[in-house]
């Protein structure tokens, strides 16, 4: 097996994408038999999940607005898996960032709109990389186990924003709902016609981003240190890494991946920050980064996957009255399947066997 | 579920026969053999990784045997789980106690012993306090563990172990926590029993408590039991040449090499590590000379070497690397090399392949980095080189370390750490584990250093090796460098005076 095939995440190739798609498949039809057995009608649902995803351009557009923060905040939960370390904290990244992202853009109404959205971008980026790196401080410094530490930032994060939505920041005209005001003209993200579809510019930068971990995890000297450090803590410590410093880039990196989400989706979704911006993003895309191995590639292609199963969730309620979060049930499905898959003493078994038939084989020659 | 049938009298309690275990690629057990006889203190003896808890893990029924046989008062039986040996009346004492630091003690041993749904504090509390009128000690029943000092957990994990109706008790080590005083009523405990009929499996590497308490001793070695002899009949320096002897070909060339400046200088070293403390501790390595330092395992050698690689911070004292006084967590010197004990858990990154591992950590270092980013081509190349200059067999740079044999395991971390020609190599152990050809290499690259004016500290539980390659050897002891000597015929004896003499304090310089 290359290494650069796996790095890339081009998976469909390799071993992994075969374990992956064949479980995604094995939990789709389990779904469907969930479905089946509280009486839905899959002559209706499958189409009308089908034609939300994927059905016709608005569909389409759908899909790809569902994928994008997930798929940020995905490269970010992949950085951290790759480093060994987990960060829980998306929700609470995505909520920070957000937040930071429209306080600024009141405070400095700039003009010009790429000016504006790089502001905008940078502002996302150090609001959510502070939020991850005050985790990895805890882990590196304090040697407080980062799924905890996340989980706490990511009440904390959720309340500055609601307490800020509620008071300081809540639109004066929003009838009485507890959101801010939409961000200025400038500071949004345009969607694209490419050819007879439509297309999120945040997808494009997602994508970019996905580029971009890939280089930095693959082909940089801190990436290789990561990877060892996710590989065997003491072996970097022993090689001379300093494992401190790299607990707070992994984990600022996968804040600041996050926080771009948060801004992302803001600017380029949603337009107003809520008590309901993020409905389990910060989640979602652990299941995103595992279901994509961590790799780059692999995020990229749970992301939209995932995407187009929320898409098509709520066109199945709509349409056939099955309730969107079936999408949910399937997910965790996929991620529980994945998990025994991926398992060691499977993958043990497996090997067992493998190694019996050679033998047997052997002996038949 | 015990034994049925009464035993004929001067028949072995127990019978470990030809056990073997093997994992993936290493054999833990090969056809050990352990007979103990009723009434007797039976040491345990050898060094780590020698399969010493291997062997009272299969006992235990943690781990379960390839094949061999087990047999207790003369009947063939299967231990295939903890709860199946406590019920044949084997009691463990783990190294690590196994306690729920968040009961109480009462609560630990009603744990151990209720089998009913209903447990009373009272008959569990009465108990115990017929246990501490027996062995000694006072324990509250009452008093949380997670309060209770390391000592006093040791004897809770005792006490536990003989509530039940035990037979056979086996001890992991148990003096490695212990202060003088709790040692001595430990081995006052163990001989009361004793005198009561029932046999202890005393696991140690500590010679001393050998002669101290026990009657025979088996030596392990390599996953073998080498040796069973009558303690009052054998000698300490018997008792080492059998642990840690190998036929190494010690038939080095050795250029004559005088002592140049001063590479290494550890200053008046104190470290609290986890099972040796070392106290003021000092030591120079210098050009042209391969230090050795000869010892039983766990008396500070680890500890020492991890304060020298700077991944365990000291409590006092300096470390000075050539003119420069470094801090514990300096990165890498470019011009020390460190060769770990444990090749998995400190040498390589398993997962990652080859290539990455010669290199890690010295990316940097070695040019192969402009501007954040690797020179993956220069690096993949330079990597297959250095993986035949140092002969490491594999498929190629790009396969997993992990896939790799031990002893090119170890090639594959020598190459990454000799490759710069260090002035200085800092090795633990580089030959644990491998064959005498993987060995024998592993040596003359030390040797090869030496030879082209570096300095080598050594350390090795192994004296066949410490005596082939050094200059000078230091027995570390307790903590301290129990004394220095230089190589000749007779050397080992003093050696051995001095590793296990030292441990009782006579022989300290």
């Amino acid at each position: 097996m290359s290494s650069k095939r796996d790095a890339l995440g081009l998976v469909l190739l390799g071993r992994e994408s075969f374990v992956v798609s064949a479980v995604i498949i094995l939990g789709l039809l389990l779904s469907l038999v969930m479905l089946a057995v509280t009486g839905a009608d899959l002559g209706e649902a499958i189409p009308a999940l089908l034609s939300g995803a994927v059905g016709d351009a608005r569909a389409f557009e759908e899909t790809l607005h569902q994928s994008v923060p997930i798929m940020f905040v995905g490269l970010g939960v992949a950085i951290g898996l790759r480093a060994g370390l987990f960060n829980i904290g998306g929700e609470g990244q995505i909520y920070v960032a957000a937040l930071a992202g429209i306080t600024v853009s009141q405070w400095l109404p700039i003009d010009v709109p790429v000016l504006a959205v790089a502001l905008l971008l940078v502002v996302g980026i150090i609001a959510g990389g502070v939020w991850g790196a005050a985790a990895g401080w805890m882990r590196a410094y304090m040697d407080m186990n980062e799924v905890i530490t996340t989980i706490l930032l990511n009440g904390i994060g959720f309340l500055l924003a609601s307490w800020a939505i509620h008071g300081p920041l809540r639109d004066r005209e929003g009838g009485g709902f507890p959101w801010s005001e939409k961000i200025g003209e400038p500071f949004r993200l345009p969607v694209l016609d490419v050819g007879p579809l439509t297309m999120p510019s945040g997808f494009l930068l997602a994508l970019c981003a996905a580029i971009i971990v890939w280089i930095f995890l693959d082909k940089t000297v801190i990436g290789v240190e990561l990877r060892t450090l996710g590989d065997n803590h003491d072996a970097a410590a022993y090689a001379g890494a300093r494992v401190p410093l790299l607990v707070i880039v992994a984990m600022a990196c996968a804040g600041a991946l996050a926080g771009v989400g948060g801004v992302v989706e803001l600017s380029g979704n949603q337009e107003r920050l809520s008590d309901f911006f993020s409905p389990g993003y910060g989640f979602t895309a652990i299941a995103v980064a595992l279901v994509g191995n961590a790799r780059a590639g692999g995020v990229v292609m749970a992301a939209l996957f995932f995407g187009a199963l929320t898409a098509g969730a709520s066109s199945m309620e709509r349409i056939a009255q099955v309730p969107a979060s079936t999408s949910l049930v399937a997910q965790a499905i996929i991620v529980a399947l994945l998990v025994v898959a991926r398992s060691e003493r499977l993958g043990r078994w497996v090997r067992a066997r493998r190694q019996l038939a050679a033998a047997l084989d052997g002996q038949v020659a | 579920m015990g034994p049925t049938h009464k035993p004929a009298p001067g028949s072995h309690l127990l019978a470990l026969a030809d056990i073997w275990k093997r994992y993936d690629a290493t054999v833990a057990l090969s056809g050990a053999s352990l007979e103990i006889e009723r009434g007797e203190i039976h040491a345990l003896l050898g060094e780590n990784g020698a399969g010493k808890t291997t062997l009272m893990n299969v006992l235990d029924g943690i781990t379960r045997p390839d094949s061999g046989t087990i047999t207790w008062s003369d009947t063939e039986v299967e231990i295939d789980s903890p709860k199946r040996a406590a019920s044949l009346g084997i009691g463990m004492v783990h190294q690590h106690d196994r306690l729920v630091p968040a009961l109480a003690v009462w609560e630990n041993i009603a744990l151990a012993v209720g089998s009913s749904f209903r447990i009373s504090r009272n008959e569990i509390a009465e108990h115990l306090t017929e246990l501490t009128e027996r062995y000694g000690g006072v324990i509250d029943p009452d008093a949380l563990v997670s309060d209770l000092s390391v000592g006093e957990r040791q004897w809770v994990s005792l006490l536990r172990a003989l509530a039940g109706d035990v037979k056979l008790l086996v001890l992991d080590e148990p003096t490695s926590t212990l202060t003088p005083i709790e040692r001595d009523r430990l081995f006052a405990a163990l001989r009361h029993y004793r005198a009561a009929g029932l046999s202890v499996i005393f696991i140690t590497h500590k010679l001393d408590e050998v002669f101290a308490l026990c009657d025979r001793v088996t030596v392990m070695r390599g996953g073998e039991t080498v040796s069973t002899v009558d303690v009052a009949s054998t000698t300490q320096a018997q008792l080492v040449q059998s642990m840690v002897g190998r036929p190494v070909d010690t038939d080095f060339d050795r250029a004559p090499s005088e002592r140049g400046e001063i590479l290494l200088q550890v200053d008046s070293l104190s470290v609290q590590g986890a099972r040796q403390t070392i106290v003021e501790l000092d030591l120079e390595v210098s050009r042209g000379e391969v230090v050795g330092i000869a010892g039983v395992d766990g008396n500070g050698q680890g500890e020492l070497i991890e304060v020298i690689c700077g991944v365990r911070e000291a409590a006092e004292g300096t470390v000075i690397f050539g003119d420069e006084t470094h801090g514990w967590h300096h990165g890498r010197a470019a011009s020390v090399a460190r060769i770990p004990e444990d090749r998995h858990r400190h040498g390589l990154a398993l997962g990652l392949p080859l290539w990455e591992n010669v290199h890690l950590g010295r990316f940097r270092n070695r040019g192969l980095v402009r501007n954040g980013f690797l020179n993956r081509r220069g690096a993949h190349e330079a990597s297959e080189a250095m993986l035949e200059a140092f002969d490491v067999r594999c498929s190629g740079p790009d396969q997993p370390s992990g896939e790799l044999s031990g002893g090119n395991q170890q090639k594959a971390v020598l190459a990454r750490e000799l490759s710069d020609d260090p002035d200085l190599v800092v090795a633990m152990n580089p030959c644990r584990g491998l064959d005498i050809g993987a060995a024998r290499f592993v040596l003359d690259q030390l040797v090869a250093v030496r030879d082209r004016n570096g300095g080598v500290l050594f350390v090795s539980y192994d004296l066949d090796e410490i005596l082939a390659i050094s200059d000078r050897i230091l027995v570390m002891a307790s903590g301290r460098i129990a004394g220095e000597l230089k190589p000749g015929p007779d050397v080992i004896e003093q050696i051995g005076l001095l590793m296990g003499g030292a441990e009782i304090g006579v022989n300290a310089q």
